[in-house]
């Protein structure tokens, strides 16, 4: 096979169009013994497979590049314009999906901090009463698509601080929803730590939607989007030292 | 040299052959770590059979058709076509809304777009071809009239 590729050079072959196209030859029993005659050049063929490949990334690229890109997604599950209101962008799983119900959201929803021995139930009244942050920081799905949104919550190092913590080894973020292999999730101290990372609890200047977590989500920087867990009602710190 | 003699190729030959299938086993044992060795198998035989008995006879079928019938202009029809056929083999669970509902339950959208979307690339890239065609053949004719 390497003595077939050596016999004609690249360049040269990629100047042959259909006419000058010559059929291989040679003594290997892979080189056929009476072949049809050429219906399309190297250089087509070469072409064909590259344009198909790109062709392909460009029908899929724009729903993770965004801006006019999405627009060419045309094909790609969440390439698609969804309206400009403050919710309106991508979601993966709705909460009827996995049995979020809104009297689970509504007033009676709490948040439960557990630190240590030290444990906190704070309402969504108290956590927008805390310092809030806004960031613009994108959810970035192992799917295949993101996309960047400002986000406005408390910072996750204020929840740590407002707990009595001050050094453990992760963080376990828990959901309401029942269903699904993402209802729970670790964060390490670097990624607590960060000023970015926030317990969302608005996106672009409004509530979270029912789909996109509400009342509150975790929303850190370079995370998964299946890590960035929606619907969250329990934080706790493991590995606590005084 | 007696090994080359016996094995049919060179030492370097039979090394990264055996390097290869050993990497070839690691693989496997990857895949079938994931707990559903018989979707592994499924594929490969569904692969092998719809690729042989059903895509391999048709595809050729339809090019010998197409040659017959138009030996200059047959990559104008090729291109477009395997372009399209390559769009609807990635997307085809989108296109023929075989969600079952799960798309829609996961995303807010619904799956009606798709269909339409696939078709209208289709005939804008057919329709690309037919314009390069016409602009070619146009080109072909006035320069024979020149000749002439």
């Amino acid at each position: 096979m390497r003595r077939s590729l050596r016999e004609r050079r690249l360049l040269d072959e990629l100047r042959r169009g259909l006419d000058e196209t010559q059929p291989e030859t040679g003594e290997s029993e892979l080189i056929p013994s009476a072949p049809s005659a050429p219906t399309i050049s190297r250089r087509g063929v070469l072409g064909l497979t590259g344009g198909a490949s790109l062709g392909l990334l460009a029908l899929t690229a724009g729903q993770s590049v965004g801006g006019p890109l999405r627009e060419i997604a045309l094909l790609a599950p969440h390439g698609r314009d969804l309206g400009s209101g403050p919710n309106d962008f991508q979601v993966n799983k709705t909460a009827r999906s996995v049995g979020i119900t809104p009297a689970q959201t509504g007033a009676g929803w709490r948040l439960r901090l557990v630190g240590g021995a030290s444990q906190l139930d704070l309402s969504r009244a108290q956590l927008l009463a805390l310092p809030q942050q806004s960031y613009e920081l994108p959810i970035a799905c192992v799917e295949g698509w993101s996309t960047t949104q400002t986000w406005t919550g408390v910072r996750l190092r204020d929840l740590a601080a407002l707990a009595g913590v001050e050094s453990f080894d992760e963080l376990l973020v828990e959901s309401l929803q029942e269903g699904g292999s993402f209802r729970r999730a670790t964060l390490s101290p670097g990624q607590v730590g960060d000023r970015r990372s926030l317990l969302a609890l608005r996106v672009n200047g409004a509530d979270l939607s029912a789909d996109h977590g509400f009342p509150a989500r975790i929303v850190v920087p370079a995370l998964p989007g299946v890590h960035c867990t929606k619907w969250v009602n329990r934080l706790e710190f493991k590995g606590t030292r005084a | 040299m007696r090994l080359t003699r016996a094995y049919g190729a060179g030492p370097l030959h039979l090394l990264s052959h055996v390097a290869a299938l050993a990497l070839a086993a690691y693989a496997f044992t990857r895949i079938f770590a994931g707990g559903q060795p018989w979707n592994v198998v499924l594929w490969f035989a569904g692969a092998v059979l719809l690729h042989d008995a059903i895509a391999f006879p048709l595809y050729t079928a339809l090019n010998r058709l197409a040659l017959g019938r138009a030996r200059r202009s047959v990559n104008h029809v090729r291109v477009p076509a395997l372009l399209s056929g390559f769009a609807f083999v990635v997307y085809f669970p989108l296109i023929l809304g075989l969600g079952d509902g799960r798309y829609e339950s996961a995303t807010t959208l619904s799956q009606d777009v798709y269909l339409g979307r696939w078709l209208l690339l289709c005939g804008a890239m057919f329709a690309v071809s037919a314009l390069l065609y016409a602009v070619r053949a146009r080109r072909a004719e006035r320069s024979l009239g020149g000749a002439a």
